[in-house]
């Protein structure tokens, strides 16, 4: 709770920072809608999605975005460089602990502007919109969520672990930035690519985190999707020993000078 | 002039032994420019190949509205890179000293940080915007010389949004979100401006204007514009160009060195 109050403290803090990138979500929203409302003119579904569900898709990761991909461990990293971390690792609490719990007041923060956003958009454009009527896909739909969130969050603490030893660690997050846009799905739903390339994502943990919830809530549970859901669980435990054996190392050689 | 250009030179090849000092750096974010590049590329190709035309462009169309995007935006990083390190010169105080210098403090704070990685990807840009420029059926030198000329004028216009940008750190420090919110301005021209509906796509053209800095140049090659809004056009590219030296004079008129 008390992360979740200094977290809506910062944001009041730098209210025209906040401001702007908000709106740069929206322009990203406006950008992908306008794109593929101009595919579907004359045209009634492309790529197996109907107008309708292509749409829904959109808006759907926009929170989902904000939901999944909105993280302060990128702080991290700069108090790894700093050696501010020292200062947490001092003090009587579970630095993990805190540092989820800034995410979680980040997340929460960024969903509920994200949710206004939308709200606008669809009362200015008024599109249609798929709604899903299947409980059981609903339940799917939050577990696959929780599982992209976690996915996402491990692999941004990694990210920003590489600190422990290069003090570049931009270069690498921008990377994964990119990779982000493309192959979570944020930009098309990645079963619109070939066969081949689609399949050999899934080996990947990209389309776990936004990609795969929407398509749940889309198309609801079937067999297909079994196998996608049992390969992000595997992520999930992957990720889960490969940032604790890198956070052991890392704070076994790390030194911060002058603290 | 010459002074102008050595001092140019000057801090250009400063600004080119810094970036080459991170070395995986810029091995890192020459490689993300590529691979997203690659990615845009073939998510179009993969697009417009299945929908035969995009909002009434073809493929080849659609390409060179997206690699004439890429060549303005990469121009204007590889120039106007020094404005994303603005901030701290106001907040520290240290633009007083550029301002004390006895040169024109654009040298400095607009071009003084020239990227060279923004060259490298400038190559394979120019190489692919010629290949589907040269496959257009109907070309002619006229509308290719119009195409050049505009594509001069989309970078004076980014210099324009680039000055904005200093004048607009000056009277309130804020720099980053208002360069990435520009750049997002900017990516909305990466495809044709047509997908978008009216007013918006009016107010992208003439309104910002960045339709004009992007698409413009890319309707003139196809032909595709009438005497009225090429007019429009050129009077609102002046008007906006002079509009930001005089926000920038403006703007130092307000300034309270805060940080010294």
């Amino acid at each position: 709770m008390i992360a979740i109050y200094l977290a809506i403290l910062q944001l009041f803090t730098y209210r025209l920072s906040f401001i702007l990138w908000r709106a740069r979500n929206i322009f990203n929203l406006v950008f992908i809608y306008f794109l593929w409302s101009s595919v579907f003119v004359n045209r009634p579904s492309l790529f197996s999605y109907t107008q309708e569900k292509l749409i829904s898709y959109i808006l759907l990761i926009t929170i989902l975005s904000s939901l999944i991909l909105s993280t302060r461990t990128i702080d991290v990293g700069a108090d790894i460089l700093s050696g501010d971390i020292m200062n947490y690792l001092l003090k009587p609490f579970s630095f993990f602990k805190l540092v989820i719990s800034r995410d979680i007041a980040d997340k929460l923060i960024n969903v509920l502007f994200s949710i206004t956003e939308i709200v606008i958009f669809l009362v200015i454009l008024k599109p249609n919109l798929f709604i899903q009527k299947d409980a059981a896909s609903y339940f799917l739909f939050f577990l696959s969520l929780l599982i992209g969130g976690i996915i996402a969050f491990f692999i941004s603490l990694n990210l920003s672990f590489l600190a422990f030893w290069s003090s570049e660690i931009w270069a690498p997050r921008y990377m994964y930035s990119i990779f982000l846009w493309f192959l979570a799905g944020s930009f098309f739903p990645l079963d619109i690519l070939p066969k081949f390339i689609y399949s050999v994502l899934l080996f990947t943990p990209f389309p776990y985190l936004i990609f795969l919830p929407s398509k749940i809530y889309l198309n609801g549970f079937t067999n297909a999707l079994f196998i996608p859901i049992t390969l992000s669980l595997v992520w999930c435990v992957i990720l889960y020993f490969l940032t604790k054996k890198i956070w052991n190392e890392g704070i076994k050689n790390y030194s911060a000078f002058g603290r | 002039m010459i002074r102008n250009l050595k001092i140019f030179w000057l801090y250009s090849t400063f600004s080119a032994k810094t970036a080459f000092q991170h070395r995986v750096g810029v091995i890192s974010f020459l490689s993300g420019k590529m691979i997203r590049f690659l990615f845009s590329l073939l998510f179009i190709f993969f697009l417009v190949s299945k929908t035969k035309l995009f909002v009434g462009y073809s493929l080849n169309q659609t390409l060179i509205f997206f690699l004439t995007f890429n060549f303005i935006d990469s121009a204007a990083q590889l120039l106007f890179r020094e404005v994303y390190r603005f901030r701290p010169l106001v907040i520290t105080g240290e633009l007083d000293g550029v301002l004390l210098k006895p040169f024109h403090p654009f040298l400095r704070v607009l071009v003084g940080g020239v990227d060279v990685l923004d060259a490298i990807t400038l190559i394979p840009f120019f190489a692919l915007l010629i290949y589907f420029i040269l496959r257009i059926p109907s070309l002619t030198i006229q509308n290719i010389l119009l195409y050049g000329g505009f594509l001069i004028n989309g970078i004076c216009l980014a210099a324009a949004f680039h000055i904005i940008i200093l004048s607009i750190g000056v009277l309130t420090t804020e720099v980053d979100n208002i360069t990435l919110i520009y750049r997002d301005f900017t990516k909305m021209l990466s495809l044709p401006i047509d997908m978008y509906k009216e007013p918006l796509r009016s107010f992208l053209m003439f309104g910002i204007p960045v339709g004009i800095m992007i698409a413009l140049p890319s309707k003139l090659l196809f032909g595709l514009l009438t005497p009225n809004v090429f007019i429009t056009s050129i009077i609102i590219s002046a008007v906006f160009i002079l509009f930001s030296l005089y926000f920038w004079n403006t703007a130092l008129t307000k300034y309270q060195s805060v940080g010294s």
